[in-house]
Protein backbone atom coordinates (compact mmCIF):
# COMPACT_ATOMS: atom_id res chain seq x y z
CA UNK A 1 0.00 0.00 0.00
CA UNK A 2 3.05 2.60 0.79
CA UNK A 3 4.30 1.28 -2.29
CA UNK A 4 0.89 2.90 -3.86
CA UNK A 5 1.29 5.67 -2.52
CA UNK A 6 4.97 6.74 -3.18
CA UNK A 7 4.10 5.40 -7.20
CA UNK A 8 0.24 7.18 -7.07
CA UNK A 9 1.88 9.98 -9.58
CA UNK A 10 3.20 7.36 -12.15
CA UNK A 11 -0.03 5.22 -11.73
CA UNK A 12 -2.40 7.64 -11.86
CA UNK A 13 -1.48 9.13 -15.04
CA UNK A 14 -0.84 5.95 -16.10
CA UNK A 15 -4.46 4.52 -15.69
CA UNK A 16 -5.76 8.04 -16.94
CA UNK A 17 -3.65 7.32 -19.96
CA UNK A 18 -5.16 3.57 -20.86
CA UNK A 19 -8.94 5.17 -19.99
CA UNK A 20 -8.72 7.68 -22.38
CA UNK A 21 -6.83 5.36 -25.12
CA UNK A 22 -9.83 3.39 -24.85
CA UNK A 23 -12.26 6.15 -24.76
CA UNK A 24 -11.00 7.82 -27.97
CA UNK A 25 -10.74 3.99 -29.86
CA UNK A 26 -14.40 3.52 -29.26
CA UNK A 27 -15.43 7.35 -30.38
CA UNK A 28 -13.67 7.11 -32.89
CA UNK A 29 -14.95 3.82 -33.75
CA UNK A 30 -18.34 5.19 -33.54
CA UNK A 31 -17.26 8.81 -35.74
CA UNK A 32 -15.74 6.30 -38.49
CA UNK A 33 -18.82 4.69 -38.79
CA UNK A 34 -20.73 7.73 -39.02
CA UNK A 35 -18.53 8.63 -41.79
CA UNK A 36 -18.74 5.45 -43.66
CA UNK A 37 -22.50 5.60 -43.66
CA UNK A 38 -22.83 8.86 -44.58
CA UNK A 39 -20.78 7.79 -47.48
CA UNK A 40 -23.11 4.70 -48.37
CA UNK A 41 -19.54 2.19 -47.17
CA UNK A 42 -19.58 -0.59 -44.93
CA UNK A 43 -19.14 0.03 -41.09
CA UNK A 44 -15.89 -1.77 -39.80
CA UNK A 45 -15.51 -3.72 -36.37
CA UNK A 46 -13.77 -2.18 -33.57
CA UNK A 47 -10.98 -4.68 -33.84
CA UNK A 48 -10.36 -3.59 -37.51
CA UNK A 49 -10.29 0.06 -36.40
CA UNK A 50 -8.47 -0.01 -33.52
CA UNK A 51 -5.60 -1.92 -36.08
CA UNK A 52 -6.51 0.68 -38.83
CA UNK A 53 -4.02 3.94 -40.11
CA UNK A 54 -7.63 6.39 -39.11
CA UNK A 55 -7.12 5.46 -35.13
CA UNK A 56 -3.21 5.69 -35.33
CA UNK A 57 -2.59 9.06 -37.00
CA UNK A 58 -4.99 10.56 -34.64
CA UNK A 59 -2.93 8.89 -31.58
CA UNK A 60 0.17 9.62 -33.31
CA UNK A 61 -0.08 13.22 -34.08
CA UNK A 62 -1.04 13.76 -30.51
CA UNK A 63 1.87 11.58 -28.85
CA UNK A 64 4.64 13.57 -31.16
CA UNK A 65 3.01 16.99 -30.12
CA UNK A 66 3.83 16.23 -26.57
CA UNK A 67 6.86 14.42 -26.80
CA UNK A 68 8.26 17.54 -28.84
CA UNK A 69 6.72 19.96 -26.07
CA UNK A 70 8.85 18.28 -23.46
CA UNK A 71 11.86 18.16 -25.63
CA UNK A 72 12.00 21.61 -26.21
CA UNK A 73 11.25 22.36 -22.49
CA UNK A 74 14.20 20.34 -21.37
CA UNK A 75 16.48 21.54 -23.71
CA UNK A 76 15.58 24.93 -23.65
CA UNK A 77 15.53 25.19 -19.66
CA UNK A 78 19.05 24.66 -20.10
CA UNK A 79 19.78 27.80 -20.93
CA UNK A 80 16.80 29.91 -21.04
CA UNK A 81 15.11 31.58 -18.17
CA UNK A 82 12.27 33.27 -16.58
CA UNK A 83 12.27 35.66 -13.43
CA UNK A 84 9.94 34.17 -10.72
CA UNK A 85 8.67 31.10 -12.69
CA UNK A 86 8.64 27.17 -11.08
CA UNK A 87 10.11 26.28 -14.30
CA UNK A 88 12.86 28.38 -14.58
CA UNK A 89 16.16 27.56 -13.10
CA UNK A 90 18.16 30.12 -10.59
CA UNK A 91 19.03 32.85 -12.34
CA UNK A 92 22.76 32.32 -11.94
CA UNK A 93 22.39 28.80 -13.12
CA UNK A 94 21.97 29.14 -17.24
CA UNK A 95 23.72 26.61 -19.13
CA UNK A 96 25.11 23.01 -18.54
CA UNK A 97 26.56 24.22 -14.76
CA UNK A 98 29.66 22.54 -13.47
CA UNK A 99 30.36 19.50 -12.01
CA UNK A 100 30.06 20.28 -8.37
CA UNK A 101 26.44 21.67 -9.19
CA UNK A 102 25.60 18.26 -11.07
CA UNK A 103 27.61 16.06 -8.74
CA UNK A 104 30.10 15.07 -11.44
CA UNK A 105 33.59 13.73 -11.19
CA UNK A 106 35.21 13.67 -8.19
CA UNK A 107 31.29 15.39 -6.77
CA UNK A 108 29.67 11.71 -7.14
CA UNK A 109 28.00 9.85 -4.05
CA UNK A 110 27.51 6.18 -3.48
CA UNK A 111 24.36 6.68 -4.16
CA UNK A 112 24.86 8.56 -7.89
CA UNK A 113 23.63 6.01 -10.78
CA UNK A 114 26.62 3.86 -11.96
CA UNK A 115 26.85 5.81 -14.84
CA UNK A 116 27.11 9.02 -13.75
CA UNK A 117 30.22 7.80 -12.17
CA UNK A 118 31.36 5.66 -14.73
CA UNK A 119 33.00 9.16 -16.49
CA UNK A 120 33.36 8.96 -20.36
CA UNK A 121 31.09 8.68 -22.57
CA UNK A 122 28.84 6.87 -20.82
CA UNK A 123 28.75 9.95 -18.10
CA UNK A 124 28.36 11.92 -21.41
CA UNK A 125 25.74 10.32 -22.28
CA UNK A 126 23.77 9.74 -19.43
CA UNK A 127 23.97 13.40 -18.90
CA UNK A 128 21.69 14.09 -21.92
CA UNK A 129 19.65 10.39 -21.58
CA UNK A 130 16.21 12.60 -20.95
CA UNK A 131 16.34 14.32 -23.85
CA UNK A 132 17.81 11.89 -25.89
CA UNK A 133 15.06 9.22 -25.08
CA UNK A 134 12.21 11.93 -25.64
CA UNK A 135 13.39 13.13 -28.87
CA UNK A 136 13.53 10.19 -29.84
CA UNK A 137 10.14 9.41 -28.99
CA UNK A 138 9.13 12.39 -30.74
CA UNK A 139 10.94 11.74 -34.06
CA UNK A 140 9.18 8.00 -34.17
CA UNK A 141 5.67 9.06 -33.29
CA UNK A 142 5.99 11.75 -35.45
CA UNK A 143 7.41 9.35 -38.43
CA UNK A 144 4.75 6.99 -37.19
CA UNK A 145 2.02 10.15 -37.76
CA UNK A 146 3.59 10.33 -41.64
CA UNK A 147 3.15 7.12 -41.99
CA UNK A 148 -0.22 5.94 -40.76
CA UNK A 149 -1.73 9.85 -41.80
CA UNK A 150 -0.56 8.96 -45.79
CA UNK A 151 -2.52 6.13 -45.72
CA UNK A 152 -5.47 7.93 -44.03
CA UNK A 153 -4.92 10.86 -46.75
CA UNK A 154 -5.14 8.43 -49.73
CA UNK A 155 -7.60 6.73 -48.54
CA UNK A 156 -10.26 10.09 -48.74
CA UNK A 157 -8.04 10.20 -52.23
CA UNK A 158 -8.93 6.94 -53.53
CA UNK A 159 -12.88 7.84 -52.10
CA UNK A 160 -12.76 10.64 -54.87
CA UNK A 161 -11.37 8.79 -57.36
CA UNK A 162 -7.81 10.50 -56.43
CA UNK A 163 -4.78 9.64 -57.30
CA UNK A 164 -2.64 8.50 -53.94
CA UNK A 165 0.64 9.96 -52.96
CA UNK A 166 3.85 8.54 -51.84
CA UNK A 167 5.59 9.46 -47.83
CA UNK A 168 8.09 11.90 -49.59
CA UNK A 169 4.82 13.90 -51.05
CA UNK A 170 2.73 13.48 -48.20
CA UNK A 171 4.97 14.97 -45.88
CA UNK A 172 4.96 18.18 -48.29
CA UNK A 173 1.16 18.19 -47.94
CA UNK A 174 -0.99 20.82 -45.56
CA UNK A 175 -2.87 18.00 -44.33
CA UNK A 176 0.22 16.71 -42.72
CA UNK A 177 1.39 20.03 -41.25
CA UNK A 178 -1.83 21.09 -40.78
CA UNK A 179 -2.43 17.93 -38.05
CA UNK A 180 1.47 18.75 -37.15
CA UNK A 181 0.97 22.16 -35.99
CA UNK A 182 -2.21 22.43 -34.42
CA UNK A 183 -0.84 20.03 -32.24
CA UNK A 184 2.09 22.00 -31.81
CA UNK A 185 0.43 25.33 -30.68
CA UNK A 186 -1.53 24.14 -28.32
CA UNK A 187 1.57 22.65 -26.63
CA UNK A 188 3.76 25.91 -27.14
CA UNK A 189 0.78 28.22 -25.51
CA UNK A 190 0.46 25.67 -22.74
CA UNK A 191 4.16 25.47 -22.07
CA UNK A 192 4.54 29.29 -22.34
CA UNK A 193 1.36 29.61 -19.94
CA UNK A 194 2.78 27.34 -17.37
CA UNK A 195 5.63 29.49 -17.36
CA UNK A 196 3.97 33.30 -17.08
CA UNK A 197 1.24 31.66 -14.87
CA UNK A 198 3.51 29.90 -12.03
CA UNK A 199 5.50 33.48 -11.50
CA UNK A 200 1.92 35.32 -10.13
CA UNK A 201 -0.51 32.16 -9.17
CA UNK A 202 -0.05 29.33 -6.37
CA UNK A 203 -1.57 25.79 -6.17
CA UNK A 204 -1.10 24.97 -2.31
CA UNK A 205 0.73 21.55 -1.55
CA UNK A 206 1.75 21.10 -5.99
CA UNK A 207 4.99 20.40 -6.94
CA UNK A 208 4.46 23.06 -9.86
CA UNK A 209 3.93 25.44 -7.90
CA UNK A 210 5.87 27.67 -5.67
CA UNK A 211 5.07 27.41 -1.73
CA UNK A 212 1.60 30.44 -1.55
CA UNK A 213 3.42 32.92 0.53
CA UNK A 214 6.67 32.54 -1.95
CA UNK A 215 7.18 36.22 -3.44
CA UNK A 216 6.77 36.73 -7.12
CA UNK A 217 10.08 37.51 -7.63
CA UNK A 218 11.37 33.92 -6.55
CA UNK A 219 12.84 31.93 -9.24
CA UNK A 220 13.82 28.13 -9.32
CA UNK A 221 11.34 27.50 -6.44
CA UNK A 222 8.97 24.56 -6.16
CA UNK A 223 6.54 23.67 -3.57
CA UNK B 1 1.43 0.95 -38.81
CA UNK B 2 -0.68 -1.41 -41.50
CA UNK B 3 -3.44 -0.04 -43.40
CA UNK B 4 -5.91 -2.23 -41.43
CA UNK B 5 -4.19 -4.44 -39.48
CA UNK B 6 -3.66 -8.06 -39.57
CA UNK B 7 -5.89 -8.42 -43.01
CA UNK B 8 -3.62 -6.67 -44.99
CA UNK B 9 -3.06 -9.44 -47.22
CA UNK B 10 -6.17 -10.99 -47.60
CA UNK B 11 -7.29 -7.47 -48.89
CA UNK B 12 -4.88 -7.25 -51.65
CA UNK B 13 -5.78 -11.04 -52.71
CA UNK B 14 -9.49 -10.33 -52.74
CA UNK B 15 -8.98 -6.73 -54.15
CA UNK B 16 -7.04 -8.59 -56.61
CA UNK B 17 -9.66 -11.15 -57.27
CA UNK B 18 -12.59 -8.86 -57.60
CA UNK B 19 -11.12 -6.26 -60.52
CA UNK B 20 -10.04 -9.91 -62.40
CA UNK B 21 -13.49 -11.26 -62.35
CA UNK B 22 -14.50 -7.32 -63.58
CA UNK B 23 -12.26 -7.64 -66.40
CA UNK B 24 -12.32 -11.29 -67.10
CA UNK B 25 -16.24 -10.48 -67.54
CA UNK B 26 -15.86 -7.56 -69.35
CA UNK B 27 -13.51 -9.36 -72.16
CA UNK B 28 -16.60 -12.38 -71.98
CA UNK B 29 -19.52 -9.38 -72.51
CA UNK B 30 -21.23 -11.01 -69.52
CA UNK B 31 -22.56 -7.62 -68.07
CA UNK B 32 -24.08 -9.61 -64.93
CA UNK B 33 -20.70 -10.80 -64.24
CA UNK B 34 -19.04 -7.54 -64.48
CA UNK B 35 -21.85 -5.55 -62.30
CA UNK B 36 -21.61 -8.61 -59.49
CA UNK B 37 -18.30 -6.66 -58.76
CA UNK B 38 -19.71 -2.83 -58.33
CA UNK B 39 -21.54 -1.89 -55.43
CA UNK B 40 -24.34 -1.01 -55.47
CA UNK B 41 -24.45 2.44 -55.13
CA UNK B 42 -21.99 2.28 -58.14
CA UNK B 43 -24.44 0.00 -60.36
CA UNK B 44 -27.43 2.38 -58.84
CA UNK B 45 -25.90 5.54 -60.37
CA UNK B 46 -24.99 3.76 -63.55
CA UNK B 47 -29.01 2.11 -64.04
CA UNK B 48 -30.05 6.26 -63.22
CA UNK B 49 -27.68 8.18 -65.20
CA UNK B 50 -28.16 5.47 -68.08
CA UNK B 51 -31.49 4.67 -67.70
CA UNK B 52 -30.72 0.93 -68.93
CA UNK B 53 -30.00 -2.21 -66.93
CA UNK B 54 -26.73 -1.81 -65.28
CA UNK B 55 -26.26 -5.63 -66.93
CA UNK B 56 -27.04 -4.00 -70.19
CA UNK B 57 -24.87 -0.57 -69.96
CA UNK B 58 -21.70 -1.61 -68.44
CA UNK B 59 -20.14 -3.89 -71.36
CA UNK B 60 -20.58 -1.06 -73.41
CA UNK B 61 -19.01 1.71 -71.83
CA UNK B 62 -15.54 3.31 -73.17
CA UNK B 63 -13.12 1.41 -70.87
CA UNK B 64 -9.35 0.11 -71.43
CA UNK B 65 -8.85 -2.18 -68.78
CA UNK B 66 -5.95 -5.14 -69.04
CA UNK B 67 -3.92 -6.83 -66.44
CA UNK B 68 -3.48 -5.43 -63.07
CA UNK B 69 -0.75 -3.34 -62.83
CA UNK B 70 -0.28 -2.01 -59.64
CA UNK B 71 -2.22 -2.18 -56.24
CA UNK B 72 -2.60 0.11 -53.65
CA UNK B 73 -4.85 -0.46 -50.54
CA UNK B 74 -5.53 3.02 -48.03
CA UNK B 75 -7.68 1.53 -44.93
CA UNK B 76 -10.64 0.56 -46.74
CA UNK B 77 -10.17 2.05 -50.01
CA UNK B 78 -8.09 0.88 -52.95
CA UNK B 79 -6.36 2.17 -56.34
CA UNK B 80 -6.02 -0.55 -58.77
CA UNK B 81 -3.79 0.44 -61.92
CA UNK B 82 -4.70 -1.69 -65.23
CA UNK B 83 -2.30 -2.09 -67.85
CA UNK B 84 -5.26 -0.79 -70.59
CA UNK B 85 -4.97 2.54 -69.29
CA UNK B 86 -8.01 2.07 -67.01
CA UNK B 87 -7.55 3.07 -62.97
CA UNK B 88 -10.05 1.32 -61.00
CA UNK B 89 -11.32 2.91 -56.78
CA UNK B 90 -12.61 0.25 -54.67
CA UNK B 91 -14.55 0.19 -51.13
CA UNK B 92 -14.87 -2.68 -48.54
CA UNK B 93 -18.41 -2.90 -48.53
CA UNK B 94 -20.72 -5.45 -46.41
CA UNK B 95 -19.88 -8.00 -48.90
CA UNK B 96 -16.06 -7.70 -49.55
CA UNK B 97 -14.42 -5.28 -51.57
CA UNK B 98 -16.40 -3.72 -54.43
CA UNK B 99 -15.31 -1.40 -57.81
CA UNK B 100 -17.06 1.88 -56.80
CA UNK B 101 -15.39 3.47 -59.46
CA UNK B 102 -14.26 1.37 -62.81
CA UNK B 103 -12.83 2.86 -66.49
CA UNK B 104 -11.27 5.89 -64.67
CA UNK B 105 -8.38 7.78 -66.56
CA UNK B 106 -6.86 10.99 -64.91
CA UNK B 107 -7.86 14.63 -66.26
CA UNK B 108 -5.80 17.26 -67.15
CA UNK B 109 -3.52 18.64 -64.97
CA UNK B 110 -1.48 17.06 -62.17
CA UNK B 111 -4.01 13.95 -61.26
CA UNK B 112 -3.53 14.41 -57.46
CA UNK B 113 -4.82 17.72 -57.20
CA UNK B 114 -8.07 16.37 -59.34
CA UNK B 115 -10.54 13.93 -59.77
CA UNK B 116 -10.32 11.16 -62.47
CA UNK B 117 -13.29 11.02 -65.07
CA UNK B 118 -14.84 7.78 -64.49
CA UNK B 119 -17.46 5.70 -66.84
CA UNK B 120 -18.79 3.34 -63.69
CA UNK B 121 -18.76 6.06 -60.07
CA UNK B 122 -20.90 6.19 -57.24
Amino acid sequence: MRKLHEHSLSIGFGVLFLATLVGQALVGHADFNHDQVAHQSDTVSLGRYVTSSPFWVDVMENWQSEYLQFTLFILATVWLLQRGSTESKELDKAGPETDEQQRLGEHVSPDSPTWAKAGGWRTHLYSNSLLLVMAAIFVLSWLAQAVTGRIEYNARQYDHQEDGLDLVSYVGTSDFWNRTLQNWQSEFLAVGSMVVLSIYLRQRGSAESKPVGAPHSATGVEG
Amino acid sequence: MAAVGCGMGDDREQVRSVVEAYVAALERDDGAGACAQLTPAAREELESSSGMQCREVVTRLDQQPGAIAAIDIAAVNAQVDLAGGDTAFLARESEGWRIAAAGCRPEQGKPADRPYACEVQA
